[in-house]
């Protein structure tokens, strides 16, 4: 069998160079197009991903940090949080093309992390994280004392523990309200409950916490 | 950490060959949903028009003489309550708890509240029950209701179950045969049941056509146990002659 012949012209640092040029090209492309992903907005990034899934990815990025911190002050396991954050976003993987743009995204991302954390919660109960206190928690409750004037007698702690023993439904909107900082439309966007009930549950959980910290 | 968490899925998404679902399954979805929430709207309205058909037609609302032979068997509270088409009512109630449920499920439905779904409700049916109800189709299913399923006879109280009683001297349903030489009507009764009526003393009504297939009230006495004699004979429902005013001339 004989070998190919190679052309008399052919000069190996010739390769090199083009391969050097195309990885470049390649690299610099790949960095336009996360530079741009990284100034569209959520709407344009979903269009984006909506017709080129591999965008995926910017929403990866975008969310990822985000929604670990939401994980964590939901109160589930911080050794499962990394497993449950692949379970969301392999969820609005799925799930991408049923958002309409009728809510904001990261409402509708939101929904699929609590859905998902609730799930999480109700299957293994005994993961909540609930001896857990410190940095997560510590805006928020920074935030309740701002608005709260009876809390600003209480510890940080007192305060976390406060949250902690509310019911799942008072809970789950104090978290969305004072750690995720989200709006009453938001929230009623995120959980799938009416303003009115956002408004009634946020004041229900307000007097529940300072009902708790009296009593301590 | 960012690389890895999206090195991580996508190693998941192709391992596991995960796609996207079609947007078209989704828009099927919401399509579907809204001929399910239109479809109970109808059946809504038509059982409102149904209702309201029963709930006016009783002849206490429209016949003096009615109203005391009536009065003579129960007092007026317990006539009107008895009147009333309960089942009916239920139904629309059912319906309604069915079509808050869907729309309360769909994509948005968490954001209208009760006051919201239940107001747009009845929006949308009251003027289709109007229709319904206006136009005939209300007393058409009813009647269709009455003739064709006995269950439903006995489960409505309407103006048929009021003429139902030959032996308190009223009786109504559905012409078979006219022998005008005899002066003998053959009548289907409401509650299916063939009965002669002697016609010869009977006063009837100028708005009133003895012919097959039409419905009448007779006002008389019960003689055998399929036997009638008729003081009075009259139109089932006035929307007939309105209907085919013809025929009156034509008497």
């Amino acid at each position: 069998m004989v070998a190919p012949a190679i052309p008399r012209n052919f000069i190996p640092s010739e390769l090199f160079a083009i391969t050097v040029h195309f990885s470049k090209l390649w690299a610099s492309n790949k960095i336009a197009i996360k530079k741009q992903s990284e100034w569209l907005s959520d709407q344009e990034l979903v269009l984006l991903t909506q017709k080129e899934t591999k965008q995926f990815t910017a929403i990866i990025h975008r969310y990822e940090k985000i929604l670990l911190l939401y994980i964590a002050v939901s109160g589930c396991e911080r050794k499962s949080a990394g497993e449950l954050l692949q379970d969301i976003f392999v969820n609005a993987y799925v799930y991408l093309n049923e958002y309409d743009h009728s809510i904001p995204f990261s409402s509708w991302i939101y929904r699929l992390a609590h859905k998902e954390i609730d799930e999480r919660l109700k299957n293994l109960p005994a993961k909540r994280d609930d001896n857990e206190s410190g940095s997560p928690y510590e805006p928020m409750v920074e935030r309740i004392t701002n608005t709260l004037p009876d809390c600003q007698h209480y510890t940080l702690t007192q305060i976390i523990t406060a949250v902690k023993q509310l019911e799942g439904k008072y809970r789950d909107v104090m978290v969305l309200k004072y750690a995720e900082q989200k709006s009453s439309p938001e929230i009623s966007d995120i959980l799938e409950i009416s303003q009115h009930t956002v408004e009634t549950l946020t004041l229900h959980a307000e007097n529940k916490i300072n009902a708790y910290l009296e009593n301590i | 950490m960012p690389n890895k968490v999206s090195d991580a899925f996508w190693s998941t998404i192709e391992q596991n060959q995960i796609t996207p679902i079609p947007r078209w399954h989704f828009v099927l979805k919401q399509v579907t949903l809204r001929i399910v929430v239109a479809t109970l709207a109808i059946i809504v309205s038509l059982a409102g028009a149904v209702a309201l058909y029963i709930s006016l037609n009783h002849d206490f609302t429209i016949s003096h003489d009615y109203t005391i032979t009536l009065l003579h068997d129960y007092p007026l509270l317990i006539s009107m309550l008895m009147s009333m088409p309960w089942s009916w009512l239920v139904l629309i109630m059912l319906f309604f708890l069915l079509v808050f449920t869907v729309v309360s499920r769909s994509k948005k439905g968490y954001s209208y509240g009760i006051i919201r779904i239940s107001t747009g409700l009845l929006l949308a049916t009251i003027p289709l029950t109007t229709v319904f109800y206006a136009s005939g189709i209300g007393r058409s299913t009813h009647w269709y209701l009455s003739e064709n399923y006995s269950d439903y006879y006995h489960l409505v109280n309407g103006n048929e179950q009021d003429w139902s009683h030959p032996d308190k001297g009223r009786l109504g349903g559905r012409v078979i045969r006219y022998d005008e030489k005899e002066r003998i009507l053959i009548l289907k009764s409401f509650a299916n049941e063939f009965w002669q009526i002697d016609v010869k003393e009977a006063k009837i009504d100028s708005d009133t056509l003895l012919l097959p297939g039409k419905y009448v009230k007779v006002k008389g006495v019960q003689t055998t146990k399929e036997g009638f004699l008729a003081h009075s004979i009259h139109s089932r429902s006035e929307v007939y002659i309105a209907e085919h005013p013809e025929l009156i001339k034509n008497r």
